[in-house]
């Protein structure tokens, strides 16, 4: 499975489940840009779970990959 | 001279005990020893009790991260209970935000939960070898953001504190509920200054007695655990009891602070059967819930809970049969209390009166064959605000008693004015009905249960006051300190007396034939919540769709029955059901995360799916309304001339008796050369319009009644920014008009489509995301004007909404209820008025004055501006929490606008409404109406006109035929049949003595019954 399609049909869906929401903005080589929304907006272990997504297309896909996350808080979370 | 505010830097005596108190906390656990044998699996729910396994079974050690996100995990630990404990009172220990249910050698033990960290054991065991089964269900939001506790522990990944078994010290856990108790009592400004500044004092004395240097220095580091052993433990533990004691010799025995007041106090959990869970997640929270509670009832036999929704007690018979069975022995104790009545807590602005009615009857089913009892509350705490309908609908469903707490606690303009109260329908019945005073999550503390009893309204009229406690919103209910600070409440006499009840008891008690309750005759409206009308428009059009499609179906269930080819009831009783379930107060509102959106959304398509297979397919077109069938409507043909909502077809003027078929339906009436057009300037042989580039009217003048109609504009569509904060999907504030953007016209209004018989005009504006095209429809020969929207929408924090200026002087909007009619004031004189500046509509509403008005009917649209002599239809929204996506995308849906002569009776604008939401169709009919079922259709058909049929159905017991039918337009009178009938209740009980003459007052739903 292309790692694009893992991350958006595989990782998103289950990160949906917890209220949040994971958007990949883009792939350059084994360095993925995902942008955090919802509840991930504001996740005090954002990088834990990065890694566990390290971890699972490690595991999945057999691939190393590396992950930068952003946040984008709806306004009323914004609050610094 | 300048003022300095001074910061006091040094620690004040209330912090230091503060800080005592938790050290107390961290001394509870005597021995503990972990279990290190212990392996877990990875998985996903996808099912009711189906799972993904991520993974094999693999060891988990303390200090390792686990958990993912929407994960489960499911556990396999082996222990040997070591020497030094057995014989002891033993617990299982774990810190952890998940959700477990803990099974040991086979039998459920208990829960753990952000709420509680252990459970007891050694009751539950008969050996000292334990095999440990436990299934976590983990969520980055805990149920419940008030327990700071839980809070500290959110998030999708945990980090594994370890499982023990554990003994404790009951001594400092008693000091440590008392000082939970009294410091809720110092903290709390509810109570009196003086009494804290004692407590203050003599806590701080008490804690004195202990000497917490030794103690601290009997920290493990690694766990933050304080513990002592031998002759240190054993002095440290003298020390706790003289603590005790001076508490008891000073504090409890003080009487010279007299607290006032009556307060009930009833357990219970709110459980939501789907929010930032999906309804498959239920199953595991609903029997981690009830199984802590029934731990509970074990270790304090006075404890009682209650626990609502018929469907939860369902998941729990099918998926945890030996919990169920133990719930049952506990119901027939008396410490387990079903109440609530209705098959879900489901909202109560949206569903239609049938809809609430089936809750009430598969509810009462299930309570009944289960528990045998009939449940005589409706126990719904967090809806949105009630509909005026509602009571007739819940005494006609045998509940006598109505409880709902947000109208008192999150109003946003007004006071609600009762908690203890009579509530008085739409038709004049009326039901007993609690609102308390407080939130139905509360944790059982002195200074809420205090806040309950100042903010109870009626003090000299209502008897007690209710308080709930038990933690919520997904589920967990009670925990051990409630009951342990209940047990002490006695004790303080500055606290409100207080009892421990169940709620049926405390509505018999307090409020049943209370004949000095207060009267509140007129919706429960919530000021607060006022998007849930509209956000996630799909939902709402399909339960709209579906209700029509269900009623659709049930008759064609009486009438194949009646030629001995009767349908699949129970199939046909368990998609009703899953409709239902689809009502739930968090999911029609729209107030919940994506996926559960898709899961309702999949719902409706199964239940789409089973009712067309149900339906089938003739070459009869059907009336399935009670009244002979006039008004123009589109109908399905590949062959026909427009598109409507992606559907290809053609305008009709059905010529179609009640409850009748006919092969053909007539065509609109030709009337060549009727459309005259000049520019944006329209006339018909009803109309001339005045349009603008935008699809807006600025002028409908009726030829026929000469008269203008339109006062500003017509069909403004109007996008506002939407910025309700945190609670964005539930609600709308009262400044939303505040900023607007501006639409550009990407394509001018254009004449796109005209016949003999009607024409299209259609628009199109766009702002920088979106397009919205309107669909102007007129017709030759008929005052409806139809609006049809076909919207990409991508907008963020928006509200859309089409505004309407009428030329009436009026003060009133008139909005159907879906069993009668309601008027709301349209001016803002007062605070009542300026509050409900938004409400829920149902098929349509109405403005007009004497002689005229205008009609603005939809097919599945609730929520409608009120102001003046305009009203605003809510569009869309498009908010951000708790789903980003929420109603992005297409959208397909139509409104009609009926300018009419006479008042909205005269004008029969509810068949008006009900002609556009009940779709024409040719089922597969019987090839003939069996005789025997013909007198009685005609009896139907004859009552057309006063009476609507808002179900005709097989009744539960697959022998009679049930007739339901509304009284909505607020007048009295007596149904005529050709013979005697059996008069029944919602729940199919009769009621009376057959008879062939039934009386009805305004608004009533009478429900009667023959022998099929």
């Amino acid at each position: 499975m292309e790692l694009k399609t893992y991350l958006t049909e595989v990782v998103a869906p289950k990160v949906r489940g917890d209220g949040g929401w994971i958007d990949v903005v883009d792939i350059a080589g084994d360095t993925v840009r995902v942008q955090l929304q919802g509840e991930c907006s504001k996740c005090n272990i954002a990088k834990d779970c990065m890694d566990w997504i390290c971890a699972e297309a490690r595991r999945e896909l057999g691939r190393e990959i590396k992950i930068e996350f952003q946040r984008k808080k709806p306004f009323f979370w914004d609050t610094v | 001279m300048a003022f300095v505010q001074v910061v006091r830097r040094s620690m004040r005596p209330e912090e230091y005990t503060d800080l005592r108190f938790n050290w107390l906390k961290r001394a509870v656990y005597d021995q503990k020893v972990e279990v290190t044998d212990l392996v877990i699996r990875d998985a996903r729910q996808v099912g009711e009790n189906e799972y993904e396994y991520a993974n094999d079974w693999h060891p988990l050690r303390r200090g390792e991260l686990y958990y993912t996100p929407d994960g489960t995990v499911f556990f396999k630990g082996k222990a040997t209970v070591p020497p030094e404990l057995k014989g002891k009172e033993l617990w299982l220990s774990l810190w952890s935000a998940a959700e477990v249910i803990i099974k040991v050698n086979g039998k459920y033990i208990g829960g753990i939960d952000p709420n509680r960290d252990r459970c007891l054991l050694s009751p539950y065991i008969d050996s000292d070898e334990l095999d440990i089964e436990m299934e976590g269900y983990n969520r980055s939001k805990p149920d419940d953001e008030r327990n700071p506790d839980a809070m500290a522990l959110r998030g999708c990944r945990q980090v594994f504190q370890g499982l023990y078994l554990a003994t404790i010290h009951h001594d400092v856990l008693d000091l440590f509920y008392d000082l939970q108790l009294l410091l809720d009592v110092a903290k709390s400004s509810y109570f009196n200054e003086d009494y804290r500044k004692f407590l203050n004092r003599e806590l701080s004395k008490a804690l004195d007695l202990i000497d917490f240097d030794t103690l601290r220095a009997g920290e493990d580091l690694a766990t933050g655990d304080m513990r002592l052993a031998g002759a240190e433990q054993q002095e440290f533990l003298r020390q706790v009891r003289a603590a005790r004691q001076y508490i008891a010799d000073v504090i409890y025995a003080n009487d010279d602070f007299k607290g006032t007041g009556n307060v009930a106090l009833v357990g219970h959990s709110h459980l939501d059967l789907a929010y930032y869970w999906r309804l498959i997640h239920t199953v595991h929270k609903n029997a981690r819930t009830i199984l802590i509670q029934m731990r509970l009832m074990d270790r304090y036999p006075d404890f009682k809970y209650t626990h609502t929704q018929a469907y939860t007690y369902e998941l729990l018979e099918k998926y945890y049969p030996d919990l169920f069975a133990e719930l049952k022995e506990k119901v027939a104790a008396g410490n387990f209390e079903p109440v609530g009545a209705m098959y879900v807590e489901p909202d109560c602005n949206v569903p239609a009166a049938e809809s609430l009615a089936r809750q009430l009857l598969y509810g009462q089913q299930y309570f009944r064959k289960t528990f045998g009892r009939t449940i005589r509350n409706a126990w719904l705490p967090d809806v949105f605000g009630n509909s005026w309908i509602l009571p007739q609908i819940l005494k006609k469903g045998g509940v006598d008693y109505f409880v709902s707490n947000k109208m008192s606690t999150w109003n946003d303009t007004n006071r609600f004015p009762h908690n203890n109260f009579l509530w008085k329908g739409i038709d004049g019945t009326t039901v007993y009905a609690s609102v308390p005073p407080t939130h139905f999550i509360t944790w059982n503390m002195p200074s809420q249960i205090q806040e309950n009893w100042e903010a109870y309204q009626d003090k000299e009229t209502g008897g007690q006051t209710l308080s709930m406690f038990g933690y919520g919103d997904g589920g967990s209910g009670a925990t051990e300190e409630m009951i342990e600070l209940m047990h002490r409440f006695d004790k303080l006499s500055v606290m409100p007396k207080t009892e421990h009840m169940g709620a049926q008891e405390f509505l018999d008690r307090n409020l049943g034939g209370n004949d000095k309750l207060e009267v509140w005759d007129g919706e429960l409206y919530l000021e607060m919540h006022r998007g849930t009308f509209t956000t996630k428009a799909d939902l709402k059009r399909a339960n709209r769709e579906l209700e029509f499609a269900l009623r659709d179906v049930e008759i064609l269930g009486v009438l194949r029955a009646a030629a001995g080819e009767p349908m699949d009831a129970a199939a046909l009783r368990a998609v009703y059901k899953q409709f239902l379930v689809n009502q739930f107060h968090d999911i029609l509102p729209g107030s919940h995360i994506h996926p559960v959106f898709e899961d309702a959304m999949e719902n409706y398509a199964q239940v789409r799916k089973a009712l067309e297979g149900w339906r089938g397919a003739g070459d009869r077109w059907f009336n399935t309304l009670n009244f002979k069938r006039s008004a123009p409507v589109f109908v399905p043909d590949e062959s026909g001339a427009v598109e409507r909502c992606g559907v290809r077809g053609r305008f009709v003027q059905p010529d179609l008796g009640a409850l009748a078929a006919a092969e053909t339906l007539p065509a609109l009436p030709a009337c060549p050369g009727w459309l005259r057009q000049d520019g944006l300037q329209v006339e018909t042989p009803v109309y001339r319009l005045a349009f603008t580039a935008d699809g807006s009217l600025t002028s409908v003048y009726d030829k026929a009644l000469g008269r203008e109609w339109v006062d500003g504009v017509w069909n403004r569509l109007h996008i506002y920014q939407d910025l309700p904060g945190t609670y964005d999907a539930w609600d709308i504030l009262p400044n939303y008009k505040d900023k607007e953007l501006t639409l550009a016209v990407a394509a001018p209004l254009a004449l796109r489509y005209a016949d003999d018989t009607m024409a299209e005009f259609a628009a199109t504006v766009a702002t920088k995301d979106s397009t919205w095209t309107r669909i102007i429809r007129l017709f030759a020969q008929s005052r409806m004007i139809e609006v049809e929207n076909e919207v990409d929408w991508h907008e963020t924090h928006k509200l859309a909404k089409a505004e309407f200026g009428v030329n009436v002087l009026t003060r009133e909007l008139v909005c159907d209820t879906s069993a009668g009619f309601i008027r709301r004031e349209t001016h803002r004189n007062t605070t009542w008025q300026q509050a409900r500046f938004e409400v829920c509509s149902h098929k349509w509403c109405d403005l007009g004055e004497t002689g005229a008005g205008v009609a603005f009917v939809n097919e599945g649209m609730y929520g409608v501006g009120v102001g003046g002599n305009a009203v605003t239809l809510s569009l869309l929204r498009a908010t951000m929490r708790p789903d980003i996506t929420s109603d992005r995308g297409r959208h397909a849906f139509c409104y009609q606008i009926l300018p009419h002569a006479g008042d909205f009776i005269a004008a029969g604008i509810n068949r008006f409404a009900l002609e556009q939401n009940v779709p024409l169709t040719r089922p597969a009919l019987p090839a003939a109406a069996p005789a025997a079922l013909q007198p009685w259709l005609d009896d139907l058909a004859a009552a057309g006109d006063k009476l609507v049929l808002q179900a005709l159905k097989v009744s539960e017991d697959g022998k009679q035929v049930v007739a339901r039918l509304v009284e909505t337009n607020g007048a009295r009178g007596t149904l005529a049949l050709h013979a005697p009938v059996q008069p029944v209740n919602l729940l199919e009980d009769a009621e009376g003595e057959p008879t062939a003459a039934i009386p009805y007052h305004p608004f009533e739903i009478i429900s009667f019954a023959w022998a099929l």
